[in-house]
């Protein structure tokens, strides 16, 4: 009776396989395609420039409507709130007032023992300014389409920030547009720096809105609030970019992120280049030459450390830009 | 020779007709990556792609072909950026499904017709669910999928409303075509 109902019910599926064959043959075509682009993801890529060219191209007509809405939306929600909004802007305003009394006094501080210690001078690094016109965030991928591609310099690896911090980074360009992978995407790693307790740790998406804290070392004690920042370990981001502060979870500590692509309107793409210092084959033997030491030495007597020689390549760093590390 | 070139200008013709629905769900994904702040994101965008495959399943087939389910699963590949294959598969697997359940719910309108779009929505997000955790190798919260699986039956009779709208359209052929 049972290998009757059986039978019956695979001669069905036949019978369907039979009547279907068109997509009996693209659901074989598709389990291909999977294979290979989950196998060769290169060859997936410049289609995907491809593409992002093109909806960028079509995305862009509706970008600036778009952002004029979300000026809307976000205005009729401060309408109800206004009067307690402004008494927190007053108090904010007075407490940023006094800090930057101490932030010129501390920037004074610091160029004078920059000076004393022979600090190499900070490059600013360059960027490029572009235009979110797509968020293309779903249930498995976080990312957003930016209006800059290759044809405006951008590369694969660049990091992406608005004027309140990290956002993310790129990870495929067209011609004239950008994906930019978001740090709550769960593919997302990105080395970052906790400010105060000075511990390294990798900052892991999750696909939620609270990216978690990971291989922070053993017997860690964090602070919430304290400042998350990007660090150069890896030569991909630049060091000192605000990403948000610590919060407290309760498995492991997250990252209440600084702004998101919900917020971000026009973005910057930084043109950032990790200081590789190689030396030549002659500079290559520690023992007969120190090398250039950015302390000077107590048991040396307090020499003062050699001058950057001023043939070498001077290592790009970033400045501390205050739009980003507020 | 005339003969030839105006079977094959008709055929194009035709060809573009019927391939309406597929253009109507393609601008429409386009329009859904609007990046529009709308309930500050708290509420993610709704499947178009998934509630136009289910209304041409069950209201014409032939206006939505396999082909077509497959270019719209390979645009969504290529728009949220999951690796090229994974909505292929998983619109063209929930377009059989659906075709299976066709005589249950072919000339169903309202109450009826939401009920059978429940049933392949939940198809879709279990079977979504399941292909990501084997291809990403990894465990998936599963709460942004089911609430885009909500959001998109909430909106259904919206979109079949719309749907049924360039049903009308299509099957009034104007002359010549």
């Amino acid at each position: 009776m049972a290998l009757n109902s059986s039978r019956r019910r695979s001669s069905g599926l036949w019978a369907f396989a039979v009547q279907n064959r068109l997509l009996v043959l693209l659901l074989i075509v598709g389990v291909g395609l999977l294979a290979v682009s989950r196998g060769q993801g290169e060859l997936t890529q410049s289609l995907r420039g491809a593409v992002d060219d093109f909806t960028s191209g079509a995305m862009e007509v509706f970008a600036a409507p778009a952002a004029e809405a979300n000026r809307w939306i976000e205005g009729v929600g401060t309408f109800l709130t206004v009067y307690e909004e402004n008494a927190r802007l007053r108090d904010e305003n007075v407490r940023l007032r006094m800090a930057l009394g101490e932030l010129g006094e501390l920037q004074r501080k610091v160029r004078r023992f920059e000076e004393l210690l022979r600090v190499p001078t900070e490059a600013p690094v360059a960027g490029v300014a572009g235009r979110v016109i797509a968020d293309l965030s779903g249930p498995f991928m976080r990312s957003m389409l930016v209006n800059v591609g290759s044809a405006g310099g951008v590369t694969k690896g660049q990091a992406v920030v608005d004027d309140r911090g990290l956002l993310g980074r790129v990870v495929g360009t067209g011609k004239r547009s950008s994906r930019v992978l978001l740090l709550t995407d769960f593919n997302s790693r990105i080395p970052v720096i906790i400010e105060g307790a000075n511990l390294k740790a990798i900052l892991v998406g999750n696909n939620t809105d609270r990216p978690t804290l990971e291989y922070l070392p053993p017997g860690s004690r964090l602070t919430a609030g304290s400042r998350v920042l990007t660090t150069a370990d890896g030569g991909a981001l630049p060091p000192g970019i605000v990403v948000g502060v610590v919060a407290k979870g309760s498995r492991s500590p997250w990252v209440q992120l600084s702004t998101s692509e919900r917020r971000a309107d026009f973005v910057r793409i930084l043109r950032y280049t990790a200081p590789v210092d190689v030396d030549g084959p002659n500079e290559a033997a520690p023992s007969s030459s120190p090398s250039v030491s950015p302390v000077p030495s107590s048991a040396s007597g307090g020499v003062a450390p050699a001058p950057m020689p001023s043939s070498a390549p001077r290592p790009v760093v970033m400045r501390l830009d205050g739009a980003f590390t507020r | 020779m005339i003969e030839t070139a105006h079977a094959a200008y008709m055929w194009t013709v035709q060809f573009c007709w019927r391939s309406l629905p597929f253009a109507i769900t393609i601008v429409f994904m386009l329009v859904s990556g609007i990046p529009l702040n709308l309930f500050h994101d708290a509420v993610p965008v709704a499947n178009v792609a998934l509630a136009s495959l289910f209304f041409w399943a069950i209201n014409g087939p032939s206006f939505l072909p396999p082909w077509a389910v497959f270019l719209m699963g390979a645009a969504q590949d290529l728009l949220s950026g999951t690796p090229l294959g994974f909505w292929v598969l998983v619109y063209l697997a929930t377009y059989g499904f659906t075709l299976t359940q066709r005589v249950f719910f072919r000339g169903r309108t309202g109450i009826g017709a939401w009920l059978g779009f429940a049933l392949v929505a939940a198809f879709a997000t279990v079977f979504a669910w399941l292909l990501a955790m084997v291809l990403f190798e990894r465990w998936l919260p599963p709460g942004e999928l089911l609430l885009q699986g909500l959001v998109t039956l909430a909106l259904y009779p919206l979109f079949a409303r719309v749907f049924a709208w360039f049903r009308r359209l299509l099957t009034t052929v104007p002359e010549g075509v």
